[in-house]
């Protein structure tokens, strides 16, 4: 009555796919309706979401898919079949991080097209959350919150706790993202004072170049009397020019790609401390 | 001296959740043949889950080593089947959809027919009458099973597994009588088929005692009985006579019975039976003595002494 | 086939039970030479008693020279029991009926003659020699 026709190599797989049926249906069906939201609807928005829900989404399901395990004792009885244990856990990694990763990628492509070709002519380019949204970076920041929640559930063994720390655990990466981004590719300088051009970089920091060509950082001539004037302004200075460090827009893909790298790594990181943890506690 | 190989060989184990806590198993060892159909008996608290979630892998010893099937409890996992006391099971999948995960998950091992037979009962056609100890449907979901249902489609995963060794933590706890003789009927028969050895949790004796031939008895996380059932026996009398005084033998359990005082005695050499009345005492006595007396010195039969350490050294 | 009942409150051994069930089928002609005892399986599938106490039975009645275990095939009625001729027996019968008269004669009880029986019966034929 039974087949066993298929090969034994993805039999987990298989058993995995059938057990979590239902939240794999239900990320689909927010992707569909994400797809949806990203046609329409404020890009701003669309931006922020994009960039905080996957990433949420992921951390909780991670805190739940080995949380709720521990709690019913299910995983006792997975442990117990003919797969190892590691085997079990790389698979229950893999599924979810296969779906996860399949929509944030392509709702990260459908909201780049969808903004490169609106008004915006890509100007938010360097904001935060604009940032996640257009890039790699994205699907990177979803596999972190996917291994922090299940290294989060494996330690603590409780749903609510993990998904809490989790959620906390992104959140402070996002944050550390935001602050390193900068620095890792290194900056140019510009010369000269404002020009539009300038709309389109990340702008670090600007000032004056000073007589003794020391940098005064922060000097600017928004304030001055007669607007327009800056030569008048540089004397009043003691100035010679204006000068500020910015990651021109040549910069945008190295740095997507760097942080995207260490992105990664975390998550890599992540995964390898869950395996050992599920290593350290069973014999 | 050649022996039948240890399905489980335990030296030294200590098993402490938690640092302050007291200690639930203490320097537990023991060994059982492979073949036996073993009695993991004692009070409740005694150590009995955990001693067969430790041969079940899931668990990691403090101190001592367990040797499972001849090798670590990790690397035998593949070749046991285990039933926690909790019955884990997932509730949204349905009877069928559980058995066709065990099928996935132990692919060149599962016997489907075997897993059907348990799970469903020896009488395939579904009962008119469905009583909640009735062998569930195969479109049940396990999450509207009773506890009878659900110990049935547990036993069918670990039956299912053809495992060599079957570790079942109060496997008759929630069944019916009925159900417990075709469940215990259909355990033995596969059991005794592919020679499987099992070993089966409770803290009553006398669910398990029919179909056991061997005993481990648990008090307070160490061994007290270990062996053959009838080797146990045979080691034991209860004397009744006029003297205070039973030695050689040594008492395991003593009192006085109207002018005279009758003892449970662990005999060594030949019971004069000239000077007392001497009667065999159950296994259940034995049992109930033991724990009542938790001074009196353990007993290991022959084939449940653990192998000496040096030849053990891995 | 026999199918055996096993009573575990008795306080016989299970596989004596096995044992003694199956004479009974044989004196009785429920068995005869060349039928088949039920496998192992079978007997512990229907009456969940250990494997190996059907094994110790069912050596016991091989022992006796009653059945044979045919490798591969079953285990096989040889011949029924020695039981001892009816002109054997008679005397022993009217003896004890007498006994037991005046047993009651004597003024014991029901109870008091039982407990008599029994002694006497467990001194004289000790476990397995029934």
């Amino acid at each position: 009555m039974t087949t066993l026709s298929h090969s034994p190599r993805h039999g987990v797989t298989r058993a995995l796919l059938r057990l979590h049926r239902v939240p794999l249906l239900g990320w689909a069906a927010l992707v569909v309706a994400g797809a949806g939201v990203l046609n329409a609807g404020d890009e701003l928005r669309n931006a922020q979401l994009l960039a905080w829900l996957p990433c949420a989404i992921a951390a909780c399901l991670g805190a739940a898919l080995i949380g709720r395990e521990l709690e019913r004792g299910t995983a006792t009885l997975a442990w117990t079949q003919s797969v190892t244990p590691a085997r079990w856990l790389a698979a229950k990694l893999a599924v979810p991080a296969t779906a996860l990763l399949g929509g944030t990628a392509a709702l990260t492509a459908l909201f780049r097209w969808s903004w490169l070709t609106g008004p915006d002519n890509g100007v938010n380019r360097w904001h935060s959350e604009y940032f996640h949204a257009a890039g790699p970076v994205g699907p990177a920041y979803v596999l972190l919150g996917l291994a922090l929640g299940a290294l989060a559930a494996l330690l603590t063994r409780r749903t609510l706790p993990a998904a809490g720390l989790a959620l906390g655990g992104i959140w402070l990466a996002y944050h550390l993202g935001d602050r390193v981004r900068s620095s890792l590719w290194p900056a140019s300088e510009v010369r000269g004072p404002w020009g539009p051009e300038l709309n389109h970089v990340d702008q670090l920091e600007f000032g004056m170049i000073l007589e003794t060509g020391e940098r005064a950082s922060g000097l600017a001539c928004g304030a001055q009397a007669a607007p327009g004037d800056l030569a008048t302004c540089l004397a009043d200075h003691g100035a010679v020019d204006f000068y500020a460090s910015i990651h021109p827009t040549a910069h945008y893909w190295p740095i997507q790609l760097a942080e995207t790298g260490l992105v990664l790594t975390l998550a890599a990181a992540t995964t390898a401390a869950t395996f050992r943890t599920l290593r350290r506690r069973l014999p | 001296m050649s022996r039948k190989p240890a399905a489980l060989e335990a030296r030294d184990l200590v098993v402490r959740y938690g640092r302050r806590r007291e200690p639930v198993l203490r320097d537990c060892s023991f060994r059982l043949p492979e073949g036996r159909v073993c009695a993991l008996v004692g009070p409740n608290g005694a150590g009995k889950s955990t001693l067969l979630s430790l041969a079940a892998g899931m668990l990691r010893p403090v101190a001592g080593t367990l040797r499972v099937l001849g090798a670590g409890p990790a690397e035998s996992r593949p070749r046991i089947g285990y039933v926690a006391q909790t019955r884990p099971l997932y509730p949204q999948l349905t009877v069928a959809a559980t058995l066709r995960l065990g099928a996935e998950l132990n692919r060149g091992r599962w016997d489907q027919e075997v897993a059907e037979r348990v799970a469903y009962g020896a009488d395939p056609a579904p009962s008119a009458d469905p009583a909640p100890n009735a062998a569930p449907a195969p479109n049940a979901r396990i999450r509207t099973l009773s506890g009878g249902q659900r110990t049935r489609v547990a036993l069918a995963l670990a039956l299912g597994k053809r495992a060599e060794l079957l570790l079942l933590d109060e496997p008759m706890a929630d069944l019916d009588p009925l159900a417990r003789h075709q469940l215990m009927g259909t355990l033995l028969a596969v059991a005794v088929e592919h020679g499987t050895t099992v070993v089966m949790s409770s803290h009553v004796l006398a669910e398990l005692e029919g179909a056991c031939d061997y005993l481990l008895l648990l008090g307070n996380g160490r061994i007290r009985l270990a062996g053959e059932n009838e080797e146990i026996l045979a080691a034991h009398a209860r004397l009744t006579g006029t003297s205070r005084d039973f030695a050689p033998h040594t008492v395991v359990e003593s009192g006085a019975t109207g002018r005279g005082h009758t003892a449970l005695v662990r005999s060594r050499g030949p019971v004069n039976a000239a000077s007392w009345l001497v009667e065999r005492p159950s296994l259940e006595e034995l049992v109930l003595a033991h724990l009542r007396n938790p001074g009196a010195p353990a007993l290991f039969t022959g084939s449940a002494s653990p192998t000496p350490h040096q030849e053990a050294a891995a | 086939m026999i199918e055996y009942r096993i009573d575990r409150r008795t306080g016989v051994a299970t596989y004596l039970q096995i044992v003694q069930q199956t004479k009974q089928a044989l004196r009785l002609g429920l068995l005869e030479p060349g039928d088949q005892l039920p496998t192992a399986r079978e007997v512990v599938e229907a009456t969940a008693v250990n494997p190996n106490t059907v094994l110790k039975a069912y050596r016991e009645l091989e022992r006796e020279g009653l059945v044979e275990a045919r490798r591969g095939l079953g285990t096989f009625v040889r011949k029924s029991p020695r039981t001892p001729a009816a002109a054997t027996r008679a005397p022993f019968a009217d003896e004890l009926t007498d006994w037991m008269r005046r047993a009651r004669a004597a003024g014991l009880d029901r109870e008091d003659v039982a407990a008599l029986f029994g002694s006497a019966l467990e001194q004289e034929f000790t476990e397995g020699e029934q």
